[in-house]
């Protein structure tokens, strides 16, 4: 700022001198330790309210410490609790609390694409700071009945197992379901990049994760360009469990600004356990009684309050769209413990992903049998719905007879072409991680298997196959992947396809 | 029900609200009478703390505290006083960091018009 403006402003302060008393509601520190504080006095006080706490006394270089902000959790007769956002080793009993007036909220808009930020939207990439002049509440009522859409748009996850059998849609609910290592990370992190260039704006929320694998996957998305169009909200390992527990409500709210311009955005959540542990700890702290797996009572609507608010939205509430990638983690492949049937109940469809599936090669480790998509198999484009069926079809045969596999020999003829069959489509939908396919690649691949195109080919060498056929289509038939890329789906494209492959035969 | 030490309090200023000199004794007589049938009477401290609180808030006398970087003088207090109804009981300290005016906290209010505020004020205005 210029030095006359400043002369002005100091001018202008100080003839409106005496008018501009501050007045302050304060309450003082009753008690203070793991996370969470009590506070007595702050009678006017709100429900998740920011309170402002003394500001730490590791200042910076001629900087004053951060001021650390609490959010009040607790209304009581004579005490208020909350939980501490932040450093809190320097909150002594009897430091004076300010109320804020503003309840939780994080800055959004346009700023935050492309940057890893903290639960309170503060950059904590090492690049500037974002500046917003615009603040969401992280906890808002989802969008009512007449304001919402049927899921009718697909998003295109680029994993041929989930866009061919448990295709998901805009506004949609999927839950990515598995143990440790099965690659539920991946699934997610490959539908992001696969949304390049569709419109799609995402948010990645990392809730309680080892800060190493936020760098690698930040790195990841860096190097296929998929920052461009992706917040990364992080809620380290390290960090309060009052930061993992708002994590995805920030996230959330972020995303709610981008639908409220009309966009469409893909929010995943990873993951929702931790953020129950956290807030089972929270609770516990504020002595809040335990209930089933010592979580509080009102753990479901902690992920049910969440995952509402994804959501498409029709023409007249101003468009847009939220879909939620909900994962959970479980322990021992057990899916009736206490969150995952929550979770379950709440979304619209699960991805189950299994450890022996896993360590059998089959990646993504998909178990095709249970997971299912209940709403987004409108949303999927014509031309895979077509040839989607089919496999569906195929599959649960495959299941039925995959015990009798082992002897081939003694079977009969039909009975062996189905387990051939099966076992190719089972090849087929491998996937390398990182690598999304584009719909028509994914139809081209699935309708060559489909009708026994690569029926002479063995079965390890179905990928390699496939990936000489969709280099030759792409060669030579490109006008007809267009066509199946909008949408089209005839008798004649069916023919020309099949044309297609038999050309490639020869 | 829990019945907190506030609850006790207003009963007990309620009830000693009408007492004369003669009455007066048999009613803290049963409040204690009462304290220890319900066995509460180890926070009768914190009753009587409530007490002198609420007392204190019903007649209008408020205890406020003053903050201001220098000493000051009767009149400033007198004035003070005179605007939270003249029966305030003024608590002062000194801290040098207000660089000049006032602040005064009130129960669980504080208005601040020091200069340090308004410096506060103007550094956000600037950096915005």
């Amino acid at each position: 700022m210029h030095t006359n403006a400043i002369v002005e402003e100091l001018k202008k302060n100080i003839t409106h001198f005496k008018r501009e008393i501050e007045k302050e509601e304060v309450g003082a520190v009753l008690e203070v330790g793991d996370g969470i504080a009590r506070i007595s006095g702050l009678s006017k006080c709100q429900s998740s309210e920011m309170l402002e706490f003394p500001a730490s006394a590791k200042a910076a270089a001629g900087k004053p410490g951060e001021v650390v902000y609490g959010v009040a959790l607790n209304l009581e007769e004579e005490t208020v609790g909350c939980v501490l956002l932040g450093e809190y080793e320097h909150i002594k009993q009897g430091d004076l609390v300010k109320r804020t007036g503003r309840v939780l909220s994080v800055p959004v808009g346009e700023g935050l694409v492309g940057r890893v930020v903290n639960p309170l939207g503060q950059a904590i990439d090492g690049g500037k700071e974002i500046k917003s002049d615009k603040f969401y509440p992280i906890e808002k009522i989802a969008p009512g009945v007449m304001s919402r859409e049927r899921v009718s748009q697909p998003v295109q996850t680029g994993i041929k197992a989930i866009d061919a059998m448990i295709p998901i849609g805009r506004g949609q609910r999927e839950l990515i379901i598995g143990d440790r290592q099965t690659g539920k990370t991946a699934v997610a992190i490959d539908a992001i990049i696969n949304q390049k260039g569709k419109d799609m704006l995402c948010v990645y929320v990392a809730i309680g994760q080892k800060e190493s694998k936020v760098a690698r996957i930040v790195a990841k998305l860096e190097e296929t360009g998929a920052m461009d169009y992706t917040i990364v909200v992080v809620a380290g390992a390290s960090m309060p469990a009052s930061l993992s527990y708002i994590a995805p409500y920030a996230g959330v709210a972020m995303a709610e600004y981008f639908m409220d311009q009309g966009k469409d955005v893909l929010c995943v959540y990873d993951d929702l356990s931790k953020q129950a542990w956290a807030y089972r700890e929270i609770s516990l702290l504020l002595r809040r009684p335990p209930g089933r797996e010592a979580y509080p009572g009102d753990v479901f609507y902690l992920h049910s309050r969440l995952l509402e608010r994804a959501c498409r939205r029709n023409k007249e509430a101003g468009g847009g769209s939220i879909t939620a990638l909900p994962i959970i983690e479980t322990q021992a492949s057990d899916v009736t413990a206490y969150i995952p049937t929550n979770v379950i109940s709440i979304t619209d469809g699960q991805i189950f992903l299994e450890t022996d599936l896993f360590y059998r090669g089959i990646r993504p480790a998909l178990n095709v049998g249970i997971s299912v998509s209940r709403v987004g198999g409108d949303a999927q484009i014509k031309p895979m719905k077509k040839v989607a069926g089919k496999l569906k079809l195929a599959m649960a045969q495959f299941r039925e007879l995959e015990a009798f596999a082992q002897f081939a020999s003694d079977l009969d003829p039909e009975t062996k072409k189905q387990i051939d069959r099966g076992q190719r489509i089972t090849e087929l939908l491998k996937q390398p991680q990182y690598r999304p396919y584009a719909v028509e690649d994914q139809v081209a691949g699935i309708y060559a298997v489909n009708n026994g195109f690569f029926d002479d080919v063995a079965v390890q060498d179905v990928l390699e196959t496939e990936q000489k056929f969709l280099t030759y289509l792409n060669k030579t038939k490109r006008v007809l992947l267009d066509k199946i890329a909008a949408k089209e789906w005839d008798d004649k494209i069916e023919k020309e396809l099949k044309e297609a492959c038999e050309g490639f035969k020869r | 029900m829990k019945r907190t030490n506030k609850q006790f309090a207003v009963a007990l200023y309620e009830l000693t609200l009408e007492a004369t000199a003669k009455t007066l004794p048999d009613i803290l007589r049963a409040f204690a009478a009462l304290l220890a049938r319900e066995h509460k009477l180890r926070r009768a401290d914190g009753i009587i703390k409530e007490f002198e609180k609420y007392s204190k808030a019903k007649s209008g006398a408020r205890e406020i505290e003053v903050e201001a970087a220098r000493e000051l003088s009767g009149a400033v207090k007198k004035e003070i006083s005179a605007l939270f109804g003249g029966k305030a009981e003024i608590t002062e300290k000194i801290d040098p960091s207000l660089l000049g005016g006032v602040r005064v906290k009130i129960g669980d209010e504080i208005f601040d018009a020091s200069l340090r505020k308004q410096l506060q004020r103007l550094q956000t205005q600037l950096t915005i």
